[in-house]
Formats: C-alpha cells, sequence, structure tokens
C-alpha cells in the first residue's frame, strides 16, 4: 500500500517551487527563501510541539546553537563550512538533549515555561560570557555564504525544507509516529502499553533538535550576521508557534503552508504598516484562526478538497478508490 | 549596606504585587495567562498618557489604568481563555500570541523608542548615609496595601470564600449556589487591575518599552512556579528571594547578569522540585 | 511453588493518609485471584504498586521470585505484567486499531522505524475481544464503556501478558457483555493466563475466581475460596459498614 496521492502531492509541490525562479522576481524569491526557513523551524517546532505534545517556547534557543555554532566556528577558528555546519548541527542535537531533560519530570505548561526561561538565559549569557567570542550585544556579522545571488539561495533552502520535509513526513508515516502522538495522549498509558517513554521523547527531542540545528546553520550563513536579540528573541518564536498553528499543527504540510501564508501576509502589509507593528494585524488572525479553526488552514483546506471529491462523487458514484 | 537593604526590599514589594495577580488567576483556574505581562506594560503606558501627555492629575492616571488593565483581562477572559477552557497548552499558546500582538500595538500607538517615565511623586528622602526616593517609599507601600487589600479580601469576605470555593471543587461550589463565571470574570479583573498598578510602579522603575511585558511575566512565573501554587506566604519569599538577588548581583556581580540567577532559579526549581519550594500543587 | 507474582508487606502513604497498610498478596502461574474490598480500600493502589506506577513506601514486589521493585513500569510490562484502568484510558485520538498496536510495538527506536501498518497478528488482538471491521476505524469516544474495557483488554493482549491486572472489568458492562467477557477470560485461563481481578460485582467474580483476598483499610482482613472469603463476619461487616 504505497501512498500514491500524497507521494503525487510531494511532487507537484517539489515541481512547482522549482518553477518558481522562472517566473518570480529575485524580490519576490527572497521572500520565499524566508518563508523555506521560517518552515524548516516550524516543522520542527510542531514535530515535538503538536506530535509529542511538549510545547516548546525556547525553539529559538536550539536554532540559536546552530546559527552560532557555525558562525563561531566558521568565522572566528577559519573552519570550512564543510565541517563546521555539521558539527553546528551535532552540537544542536546534543545542546538539544539537554535542553530537553526537564521534559523527563515535568510536562505541559510547566515545560513550556522552562524552554522560554532557557531561552532568555542563553540570550542574557551570549551577551556577557565570552564576547570575543559570540561578539556579545552586537553578534557576528560577515559570515560566509555558501552561494551568492536569490536564485540558488533559494534552491538552496527549497531543498533543506523539502528534505526536512520529506524526513518528518516518513517518520510521522511509521510506528513510531503513531507511538509519538500516543505520548501526546496519555504517557502514562503509553508506559504500560510496554514503550519506554524516556526514549520515545528522546527521539523526538533529537530528530526536532537535528531539524532545528540543520535550519539554523543554514540560515546563519545565508544572513551573513547574527545578533542574540535578533535570535533569542519572542517575536521569533511567536512567527514559528504561529505558522505552525495557523497551518495546522501535526500535519507536514501545515507549517509549510503557514509560513508561506504569515511570509506573504506579512510583506503584503508592508506598504501599509512597515514595522513590527504588522504583528498586531498578524497576531489577531492567529488568534482568530486558532480558535475557530483549531487545527489551521490545512483542515480548512482538507475539508474543503473533501467537499469537492463528495460533489465530484456524486456525478460519478462508482469512481474512487475503495475505503 | 543598608541601602541595600531598602533596595532590596522594595523591589522585593513590587515583585510580589507584579507576581500576586498572576497567582491569583493560576490558582483559581489553574490557567498560565501568559498575557499577563501586558496588564503591566498597559498600566504603564495608559498611565502615562493620561498624567504625561494629557496632563491630568495622577489619581486619575491610576484610575485609568487600573480600568484598562480590570477591563482587558476581563476581555482575554471571555474571548479567549474561556474558549480554550479545558485545554491548558491551548491558553498558553494562544495568551502568548496575544502578548506579542498587544507589543506590536504599542508599537503602532507610541513608536518603538522608549518613553521616559517620571517618577511618580518626586524627590529623596534622606536620612544620614540612607537616600531613598519618594517614588520606592510610595511604590513599596502601595504594594503592601494593596497585597494586604488582597489577603483580607480572599481570606475574609464572602468573594474570598466563594473564589477558594471554585479554585478547590468548582461543581460543589455550582451545587452551593456560586456562579463561577461570575467568580472568574471578578478574580480576572481584579487581576488585570493588579497588574496596571505594578505596572504604573514598574514604569518608574524601568521606563517605557514595547517589550517591557516579558520580564515581569518571568518574574510572575519565577514567583508561582518556585513558591509553589496557591501558597501566599511562598510568593511572598519567593519575590524577596528573587528581589535580592537582583539587587545583589548588580551591585556586586555585572548588571547584566541581573535576570540571570532568575532564570536559573526557575529551572533548577522546576526540574528538581517541580511542586515548588513552598508549594502544594498538582502538576 | 514460587508464586508467580507477589507483594510482600507493602505499605503506601499518601501524604498522612495510608492506602495501603504491611498487605501481602501472591499469584500463582494460571491461578485467578479475586481482590475485593469496599471504595478506598487500596485495591487499585495494589495494582499501581505492583506495576511500578506508584513507589511503594516500604515493602517489595517480585515476579517469578525476582525483586522488582525498583523496575520501571513499561520493564515489568515487557516481562509480562499488564494492566488495565479502573477508568478506561485510551488514546483519545487514535483508531480502535491504532490503539490495540501501540500495545503491541516493540520497545526499540530501530523496530519501531517502518512503515505503520497493521499487522495479521495485530488485527487477531481486536478480534479476539470481539470488535468488528468497522469498529476498528472509530474513535474511542464514540465507543460505550462495555467496548472500551474491550479496547484496554486488547491493548493488554497485545503486549503479550503471562499475567493481567483487571481494575473492576465489570463495571458499566451489560449483563450480556459480561458474559462475553466472563468467556473470553476462562478461555484464556484454559490457556494459561494468570490474573488478578478487582471487581465490586460479585457475582459477576464468583465463576472466575479460584481465590479471593478481601481488602479493608489496605490490610487483608481474609482469604481463601470466594464463599469462605464472604462468609467471613469481618468481610461482611467492611462492606455492611459501608453500604
Ligand atoms: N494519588 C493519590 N493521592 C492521594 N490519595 C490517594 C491517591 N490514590 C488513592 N488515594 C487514596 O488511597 C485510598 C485507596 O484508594 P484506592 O486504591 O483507589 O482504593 P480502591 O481502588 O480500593 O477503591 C483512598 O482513600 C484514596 O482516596
Ligand atoms: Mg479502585
Amino acid at each position: 500500500m504505497i501512498p500514491y496521492r500524497q507521494l503525487a502531492g510531494w511532487a507537484v509541490f517539489g515541481g512547482v517551487m522549482c518553477l518558481l525562479p522562472l517566473v518570480l522576481p529575485p524580490g519576490i524569491l527572497r521572500m520565499v527563501i524566508f518563508a523555506n526557513f521560517l518552515a524548516i523551524f516550524a516543522l520542527s517546532w510542531d514535530f515535538i510541539s503538536g506530535r509529542t505534545g511538549y510545547v516548546s517556547f525556547g525553539h529559538p534557543f536550539l536554532i540559536a546553537i546552530g546559527a552560532y555554532s557555525t558562525a563561531i566556528l566558521s568565522f572566528r577558528f577559519d573552519w570550512p563550512l564543510i565541517i563546521s555546519i555539521p558539527s553546528a548541527v551535532l552540537i544542536t542535537v546534543i545542546s538539544g538533549l539537554f535542553f530537553f531533560v526537564p521534559a523527563l519530570r515535568i510536562r505541559g505548561t510547566y515545560f513550556a515555561l522552562v524552554t522560554l526561561a532557557f531561552m532568555e538565559l542563553a540570550y542574557q549569557l551570549t551577551q556577557v560570557l565570552r564576547p570575543d567570542i559570540t561578539g556579545g550585544t552586537r553578534g557576528i556579522s560577515g559570515i560566509t555564504s555558501i552561494v551568492s545571488g536569490a536564485v540558488p539561495n533559494f534552491y538552496l533552502s527549497f531543498s533543506i525544507l523539502f528534505v526536512a520535509a520529506l524526513l518528518l513526513w516518513f517518520l510521522a508515516r511509521t510506528r513510531m509516529g503513531t507511538a509519538l502522538a500516543a505520548v501526546r495522549m496519555d504517557e502514562g498509558a503509553v508506559t504500560a502499553s510496554g514503550l519506554s517513554t524516556i526514549r520515545l521523547k528522546l527521539f523526538a527531542f533529537g530528530v526536532s533538535a537535528l531539524v532545528a540545528g540543520i535550519g539554523g546553520a543554514f540560515y546563519v550563513h545565508y544572513l551573513g550576521s547574527i545578533a542574540p536579540r535578533a535570535m533569542f528573541d519572542i517575536n521569533f518564536l511567536f512567527q514559528i508557534l504561529v505558522a505552525a498553528l495557523i497551518g495546522g499543527s501535526t500535519t507536514i504540510a501545515g507549517p509549510i503552508i503557514g509560513a508561506f501564508f504569515l511570509t506573504f501576509l506579512l510583506e503584503y502589509l508592508r506598504p501599509f504598516i512597515d514595522g513590527p507593528e504588522r504583528f498586531l494585524i498578524f497576531g489577531s488572525v492567529a488568534l482568530i484562526v486558532y480558535v475557530l479553526k483549531p487545527n489551521g488552514i490545512y483542515s480548512i483546506l482538507e475539508s474543503g478538497y473533501g467537499l469537492a471529491l463528495a460533489r465530484f462523487r456524486r456525478f460519478r458514484p462508482e469512481g474512487g478508490p475503495a475505503k | 549596606m543598608l541601602n541595600l537593604l531598602i533596595q532590596g526590599l522594595a523591589l522585593s514589594g513590587l515583585y510580589a504585587l507584579i507576581a500576586v495577580g498572576f497567582t491569583m488567576i493560576f490558582s483559581v483556574g489553574r490557567v498560565l495567562n501568559l498575557a499577563y505581562g501586558t496588564y503591566i506594560m498597559l498600566g504603564g503606558y495608559v498611565y502615562f498618557t493620561i498624567v504625561q501627555e494629557q496632563g491630568l492629575p495622577k489619581v486619575a492616571g491610576f484610575a485609568g489604568a487600573l480600568i484598562a488593565g480590570g477591563l482587558f483581562a476581563v476581555i482575554v477572559y471571555e474571548f479567549l481563555v474561556r474558549r480554550l477552557e479545558g485545554n491548558p497548552k491551548a491558553v498558553s499558546i494562544s495568551t502568548l500570541i496575544l502578548a506579542v500582538a498587544m507589543q506590536a500595538l504599542i508599537v503602532l500607538i507610541y513608536r518603538p523608542t522608549s518613553k521616559s517615565m517620571w517618577p511618580v511623586i518626586n524627590g529623596v528622602f534622606r536620612y544620614e548615609e540612607i537616600f531613598v526616593t519618594y517614588n520606592v517609599i510610595v511604590a513599596t507601600v502601595t504594594s503592601w496595601v494593596a497585597l494586604g487589600g488582597l489577603l483580607i479580601l480572599v481570606r475574609y469576605t464572602q468573594f474570598g470564600r466563594a473564589v477558594r470555593a471554585v479554585s478547590m471543587d468548582r461543581k460543589g461550589a455550582v451545587i452551593s449556589g456560586i456562579d463561577p463565571e461570575r467568580m472568574n470574570r471578578a478574580t480576572w479583573m481584579i487581576s488585570g487591575a493588579l497588574g496596571a498598578l505594578a505596572g504604573v510602579f514598574f514604569a518608574t522603575y524601568t521606563q517605557l518599552f514595547p517589550s517591557m511585558w516579558v520580564w515581569p511575566l518571568i518574574i510572575a512565573v519565577a514567583v508561582v512556579v518556585v513558591g509553589g501554587i496557591g501558597s501566599i506566604i511562598g510568593s511572598l519569599i519567593v519575590a524577596h528571594i528573587i528581589g535580592f538577588m537582583e539587587v545583589v548581583t548588580t551591585t556586586y556581580i555585572a548588571a547584566e547578569l541581573r535576570g540571570v540567577f532568575t532564570m536559573l532559579l526557575i529551572i533548577i526549581v522546576l526540574v528538581m522540585a517541580p511542586k515548588g519550594l513552598f508549594g502544594r500543587g498538582d502538576i | 511453588m514460587t508464586p508467580l507474582l507477589e507483594m510482600r508487606s507493602v505499605s503506601k502513604q499518601f501524604g498522612g493518609l495510608s492506602a495501603v497498610t504491611d498487605l501481602d498478596i501472591h499469584v500463582d502461574e494460571g491461578e485467578c485471584l479475586g481482590l475485593i474490598g469496599p471504595n478506598g480500600a487500596g485495591k487499585t493502589t495494589a495494582f499501581s504498586i505492583l506495576m511500578g506506577e506508584l513507589e511503594p513506601s516500604s515493602g517489595s514486589v517480585h515476579f517469578r521470585g525476582g525483586d522488582i521493585t525498583g523496575l520501571p513500569t513499561h520493564r515489568r510490562v515487557q516481562l509480562g505484567i499488564a494492566r488495565t484502568y479502573q477508568i478506561p484510558r485510551p488514546f483519545g485520538d487514535m483508531s480502535v486499531l491504532d490503539n490495540v498496536r501501540v500495545g503491541a510495538m516493540p520497545d526499540s527506536v530501530m523496530r519501531l522505524l517502518i512503515p505503520d501498518r497493521a499487522t495479521e497478528s495485530e488485527w487477531n488482538f481486536l478480534q479476539t475481544v470481539g470488535f468488528t471491521a468497522r469498529e476498528a476505524s472509530m474513535l474511542p469516544g464514540q465507543l460505550s464503556m462495555g467496548e472500551l474495557r474491550k479496547l484496554e483488554l486488547a491493548r493488554n493482549l497485545a503486549t503479550g501478558p503471562r499475567i493481567m491486572l483487571l481494575d473492576e472489568v465489570f463495571a458499566g458492562l451489560t449483563v450480556a457483555e459480561i458474559g462475553q467477557l466472563t468467556e473470553l477470560l476462562l478461555q484464556r485461563k484454559r490457556d494459561g493466563m494468570t490474573y488478578m481481578v478487582v471487581s465490586h460485582d460479585l457475582k459477576s467474580l464468583r465463576p472466575l475466581v479460584d481465590r479471593v483476598v478481601a481488602i479493608s483499610f489496605g490490610s487483608a482482613i481474609a482469604q481463601g475460596s470466594f464463599d469462605a472469603v464472604l462468609e467471613n463476619p469481618q468481610v461482611r461487616e467492611a462492606y455492611l459498614g459501608q453500604d
């Protein structure tokens, strides 16, 4: 039983995205690049917060570990990117496991709070601890880029997104995906089914940190600079959260849709209001969607698709795959 | 040394006031309201507008701040929290989103630059080596009066008994004729007003800027989490631990590290003793 | 003969309250032990201690003679101990089939990383307890109490237990469902399954059990055959005093 329809969806998504540089001007392409990165971060967030139910308010912390590690290794110590990026990802995964140690004892909102405290802690510490390495409050700029120009960067960021999304999609379809969903619903009952929730959670955290680390490392090389206030920032967390929630948590398409929706919404608001006050509209939209449609745009699209399919079937009652 | 003690006491009193509104909501409805920091911000900005921009009397400033805080809190409860009842994760996520949206609203109205807030009362009290601004004295006294008033309200009035009944056993409270919705609205309103009151004084310490809500929120969270849920004495003690830690760090170590120990305290206590140091709460 | 599962002089305090006091319970391989006692006697607490979900304040738990007191719950399940809950705990957003399949999952990250497809044996667990293919795709929210109990039973069976601890198995079931369930349990018993069963429904418990332990205020007050225990004046008083 191969999921042909979903594979077709992936192929269409990949194909359309690959054609974008042919039709879009570089300015808009740069927005898409940002959307790609945001989608990676939102997917990483959703893998633990949505699927496993351990809401992380400290995700920017993980992303920043990946970003800072490769920035420092390549800029201060002149490591080649081919070594500094994998090292950064490894460092992120290891820190991710530490970051999530609290999850072995606490859950729910308390876990979210600890991760938020972690992020604020890291923010304050980067400014005072070894500013000669981290660049202190001003951060680091002049970080080597991997490729230059909008089009190559688009293809690079999209490939990372595509691979990460496929990986997470595959994971969600394994027995592991089901087990992680069970952790969200009732951890005690998972234990009573003979599974070690510690192992399951560590796996989920490791995967989430892996994706966050990869995203963060490539993102910093794309940006070329990094500063604590841009990284350990509630506004950044806010964008990640909202992308995942608006799009549709616990799905793979959802966070991607959310990231694109959000990026373009923000961009089209720019002529009217151009500062951070755009977050007002954006936050309001997010809250309305969240309260009315907790499963996000994805569920709206899905029910729309379901309706269309039902109408289609009414004309051809014998058509459609058997359930 | 004496100055340090006074500073510590003053800051701690303010922190206790900041935390108490948050604790109230938490102990009644088990709701972690991450929009709490915005009440504080709202209080500061409303007072600023009324007193410094419009030149109206300070009493009007305080009244405006309290009303704005209380009203906003009730709106948050009615339109957001009540609709997500029974889903604490959704509540904390959506109140956080709301807080960031409110921050954007402040940027829209007041621009991102920080505004300087005058002391509520000018002047410095001087006695031998002791220097204390009147503003600090007023803030501290107000904090303690508000805290005392709240304690009396919760412990000794009909309203307080009803609120405690709802927090202990909602169904039981309904059976004995208490309307939990009204109680909830009232608690949220008081919480909002207390937050706004704290916000006026907090702003005289830190100035006004759009992300000023984050730190008080963390203080409130720390006090509740470290002190233990629903333990008023625990909250007071922790407010003092945090306040003194901050004053000592600023004076003897480095001002930038002010928040580090508070954050470490939250993390360590949540991980080592999830029920808090003085708590009896459940997770 | 060493008992299959055993608790030795176990006590458990919740704050000042003594839920279980110096309690010894054992069950032999192939036996069905009934655990009776008024509400709050400590039966559920005893189960949780046997499963490692609660840590005893003192005393020890043994499986086939080996001390398992500190063993985490999932390791006990892997040894072959399973339990159901007084209030069923299904995975709420998952189909009946998936619920049962979680029970069958191996505790190994590597072996979980294969495509998620129901196997024949997983379907069999559902059929054993009497679910139809249509019911298999339903969500727990759509099930009756009887079906929820069957669901938990199937999830337990999927873990491959040697002994099952069943908490208030008959509560909320119709007479017909009680009949089916008894039949199923007895059949498994003939295949060698061991049970500990808690039930308030003494009439339904009777055909199932070989031996009964009566608990009151956390201590065993009588044990022996079903009839002998129910004749015991202390047991009668414990029940009458309560009702
Ligand atoms: N987690 C807990 N915290 C505090 N008290 C508990 C807890 N679980 C059970 N109890 C108390 O322990 C006693 C025994 O409960 P339980 O084992 O559920 O009894 P039974 O299953 O026999 O009805 C009761 O008085 C109950 O209130
Ligand atoms: Mg019980």
